[in-house]
């Protein structure tokens, strides 16, 4: 008999073997996939809305890693690479052809079969083929990372009890390696991957993917459990080296600056508003503990540029100096803050005109102006407190992302109508008319890809209800929003779908422009408008006599990348700041978790690490951010 | 004279210690060999290193004329294995575990298989993990012959096996190996009367070391179990000849064991060493008492300080 059919051969025995516990998997997979395919809701409607609900859909894609790490572990095992009791080891079964059967049942089951089944959910929820195999890609290298440990760990014990000791052993260095909480304490957490890597998802689960391989074909082939040993360790800690070392993508500079056939950058100016800066409490983990922090935030506008163009701050840099004290240094990503809606109508730092501009020729009814706060520090609690009302000199260059709205969806406004670009596919599930307004219920589905900034940023997407025929439309709002993720996030990427609900607000005097019943719901049409990015753009800001807590004696200067004014900060808070570390505070990537919506429906958006100047790299993580997250309930429309 | 197992010096150590000690040893082809020693001997690792599923600390050994760390497919299908620790697909129906074994060999006779497991009374369609001990030893013995392997190597194959089974397992060895071409047979056992039967060559082997390996006619015809009946009342003097094994002293009377017994040596060996010896009686021995003594003398020599 010739290899191939003894590889088939084997791989026939052990799907036999492993038949009971191949039909839990494919129960499993099939759960899954009907799950993500029902949507949130779908199938438990009143559990889902439950305090109780927890993250069920994670839980499902735990256990389904779970079951991959028990059943590819007994697959291994099922012909022991480590006892000289094995049966195999006696029979002239050659270890090539061993190792060839066992690495292709373990893909098989739990690689393709996955990815073909997510495929065709995502094919069936109205992804294209292109992104439908994409998602199911991310599902493939979760499965891929997780089985590939599962397999390092089986090859080298006899069975399962030891498989666990060794795990259990291999999660501990892990968790000295990294200097944090045991691991398996965060087994829970969605993002445990990123936690194990420590730095690039993507390059941590390559890494050990490659691996695996290795340890399995040197185990395979040589039998030196020892040896294997050692590799499974070195290429653990590769994994992680490689991973927390792997440099952030280069999102900004393949964007590059704004390009002046775009407009004069020159002209455009960043100004502080009038507002006070804001000191919010933090917590942050530092060598595994948690640490206790002021976060020091300013409002800025930016000025100077077309209407249909808005900027949005992404990663900050400030230097703060004092004549007797330390230094405070800090660059990190500019975590917005909505804190509510500006009193007074304008423009400036708002998306509004550039949504209607992409809109074209129609009324727009618009919510009223809303605020953010840009980070320009983060301080130590204990350096904050032992800061005296020393003044100082503060200069912070802010590097922003130029965007503009775009339409890059348009549905009839009917039960049943499907839309959609690459990387997103939606379902106008039912419309509903209330007096006055209407309730639009969506299904969307997310194929997180490659950062886009066109999607981030400011990175809400709109949607928007247009009558052309009557040249009008308005904006809508999220009423409802419920996600369910088919991947944890061991990929840098998630694949979700959501179930949410779209209303409009028609405030009395708004309807007086134009009102929104039954006949205008006729000509309407679903308008999805999502910001494209156009480039990016430096500014500083200078201000002398920097106090907490006292007004500044001086004033605050904006230069374009070193050039022209910005107005005063009238009002620098009321508690004193100096600095005690020498060292800049550099944050590292930005997890997941850290860009989704808070509990209390602010919207905070994210950027990745600056090294060095604030010019150098900038990276929206566009890819933590689901592109039609609900966006924080406007103020009212004007 | 062609050997199916050869080993050289052969050692192996886990750790501090050794389980096999230089141990030289020749298997003729055609041969059935048992090695025999109390448990913890070293014969299992002797036979795991013979097969490659151990390295050798020190030494060497060839099995069939190819290194015993060479040992490959080619040669595994040239050699059955059975052994009490074999780990079994116990998921498998003995059928299934027979069409499992089959693609592997070319040689493989599905006729002779059904004839093997009619002999052995193996029931095909049953599970092995609801078989009994014996049968599924049984089972392992035919998926190893089914293919007529030309060394059979078994490795306490009738530990636990009640009396039936194991002359249902002694007579299909028999039966098997009986056939056109002479098979070797290389059986570790501490199962002295499946040993007599079987074997034509015995090796008897102690904390890891050999102590003697030669045809069973040999050993029984160099063992004598001696009576010497004296003139007076018996005491053991010092000096004994070195070959005589647990000698003892009951009134007039001396008893040993002789193990370099020869017809003609005998009555002037006993009378230099026993100058009162008026009547000398030799005995011989069956293999069961042979290796009583062997035993014997062993645990007397691990007493001695």
């Amino acid at each position: 008999m010739n290899a191939s059919k003894l590889i088939r051969h084997v791989m026939w025995v052990d799907v036999r073997a492993q038949r009971g516990l191949l039909a839990v998997w494919g129960f499993v997979l099939l759960a899954q996939a009907v799950l993500f395919a029902a949507g949130p809701e779908g199938f438990a409607r009143g559990f889902a809305r439950s305090p109780a609900r927890g993250n069920y859909d994670v839980g499902i894609a735990m256990f389904r890693l779970g079951w991959t790490i028990i059943v590819a572990a007994l697959l291994v095992q099922s012909d022991s690479l480590v006892a000289t009791t094995a049966f195999w080891m006696t029979r002239p079964i050659p270890r090539a052809v061993l190792f060839t059967a066992k690495l292709l049942s373990a893909v098989l089951w739990f690689v393709a079969i996955p990815i073909a089944v997510m495929a065709a959910v995502l094919l069936q929820l109205g992804m294209g083929p292109l992104d439908a195999f994409a998602g199911a890609g991310l599902i493939g290298l979760e499965q891929a990372v997780i089985l590939s440990m599962a397999i390092m760990a089986a090859l080298v014990t006899a069975n399962i009890g030891q498989l666990v000791v060794a795990g259990i052993a291999g999660v501990t260095l892990v968790a000295v390696f990294n200097g944090l909480l045991l691991p398996v304490l965060t087994l829970a957490w969605p993002s445990v991957g990123e936690t194990l890597s420590g730095g690039q998802p993507t390059v941590y689960a390559v890494a050990v993917i490659a691996g695996g391989l290795a340890v399995a074909a040197y185990q395979y082939l040589t039998l030196r459990a020892w040896h294997s040993v050692a590799m499974v360790a070195c290429a653990m800690f590769l994994a992680t080296a490689l991973a927390r070392l792997w440099p952030a993508p280069p999102v900004v500079p393949a964007i590059g600056p704004v390009p002046e056939s775009v407009m004069s950058t020159s002209a455009v100016s960043l100004d502080i508003s009038t507002l006070a800066p804001r000191i919010a409490d933090a917590v942050r983990m530092s060598q595994g503990k948690p640490e206790r922090l002021k976060k020091i935030q300013i409002e800025t506008t930016s000025a100077g540029h077309p209407p249909g163009i808005y900027f949005w701050p992404v990663v900050v840099s400030t230097d703060i100096r004092f004549p007797s004290l330390s230094p405070i240094q800090w660059s990190g990503p500019s975590t917005l803050t909505q804190v509510g809606s500006a009193s007074t109508d304008r423009e400036e730092g708002q998306p509004w005109r550039s949504i209607h501009l992409a809109l074209g020729d129609v009324d727009l009814l618009t919510p009223r102006p809303l605020v953010y706060l840009t980070p320009i520090a983060d301080v130590p609690e204990a350096a904050f407190r032992a800061h005296t009302s020393t003044p100082g000199r503060l200069k912070t260059d802010i590097t922003m992302v130029a965007y503009r709205y775009e339409v890059t969806a348009v549905a009839p406004l009917k039960a049943g109508v499907g839309f959609g670009r690459a990387g997103r596919a939606g379902r106008i599930l039912s419309v509903t008319s209330v007096n006055p307004g209407v309730r639009i219920e969506l299904r969307e589905t997310f194929m997180d890809g490659p950062p886009r900034l066109g999607h981030s940023g400011l990175g809400l997407s709109r949607y928007v209800l247009r009558n052309s025929t009557r040249r009008q439309a308005v904006l809508l709002a999220w009423r409802d929003f419920r996600k369910f993720t088919g991947t944890i996030g061991i990929a840098a990427t998630v694949v979700t779908t959501t179930r949410g609900v779209l209303e409009v607000e028609i405030p009395p005097e708004s309807a007086q422009r134009f009102s929104v019943d039954a006949a205008w719901l006729d000509d309407a049409e679903l308008v999805l408008v999502e910001p494209q990015p156009l480039g990016v753009l430096t500014r500083s800001l200078v201000i002398d006599h920097f106090i907490l807590g006292k007004p500044p004696a001086g004033g605050a200067s904006g230069q374009p990348d070193g050039g022209s004014s910005a107005s005063p900060l009238t009002q620098a808070g009321k508690t004193s700041l100096t600095g005690t570390r020498r060292r800049p505070y550099v944050l590292g990537p930005l997890s997941p978790s850290q860009s989704r919506p808070s509990r209390h429906g602010l919207r905070t958006d994210a950027v990745g690490l600056v090294r060095g100047a604030a010019s150098e790299t900038v990276l929206p993580l566009a890819s933590a951010l689901p592109a039609a997250m609900p966006e924080p309930r406007p103020g009212g429309v004007r | 004279m062609q050997y199916a197992i050869e080993t050289q010096h052969l050692s192996r150590r886990f750790g501090r210690t050794e389980a096999v000690h230089d141990l030289t040893l020749n298997v003729p082809v055609g041969s059935i060999f048992a090695l025999v020693g109390p448990n913890g001997a070293g014969k299992t690792t002797t036979i795991k290193t013979m097969m490659n599923l151990l390295a050798p600390s020190a030494g060497s050994a060839r099995v069939l004329e190819t290194d015993s760390r060479k040992i490959g497919p080619a040669t595994l299908r040239r050699i059955g294995y059975v052994s009490e620790n074999q780990d079994l697909h116990e998921w498998m129906t003995v059928a299934q575990l027979m069409a499992y074994c089959a693609p592997f060999y070319p040689t493989w006779d599905s006729t002779f298989a059904a004839a093997l497991a009619r002999q052995l009374g193996v029931p095909l369609d049953k599970r092995l993990k609801t078989c009994s001990r014996g049968t599924k030893m049984k089972a392992a013995l035919l998926v190893s012959l089914a293919y007529r392997p030309e060394l059979l190597v078994m490795d306490e194959p009738f530990g636990g096996l009640d009396a039936l089974v194991r002359e249902e397992f002694s007579s299909g060895i028999l039966e098997a190996v009986g056939g056109e071409r002479p098979w070797t047979v290389f059986v570790s056992s501490h199962d002295i009367d499946e040993v007599e039967r079987l074997a034509d060559w015995v090796g008897t082997i102690n904390e890891g070391r050999l102590v003697f390996a030669e045809p069973v006619s040999s050993v029984i015809a160099r063992f004598r179990q001696v009576e010497v009946a004296l003139s007076d009342a018996a005491t053991l003097p010092a000096g004994l000849p070195v070959s005589w094994m647990l000698p003892e002293a009951a009134g007039r009377t001396i008893r040993f064991v002789e193990s370099a017994f020869s017809d003609a040596d005998l009555g002037p060996k006993v009378r230099t060493a026993l100058p009162a010896a008026l009547d000398i009686t030799a005995s011989p021995m069956s293999l069961r008492q042979i290796f009583i003594t062997l035993a014997k003398t062993f645990r007397l020599s691990e007493k001695r300080p």
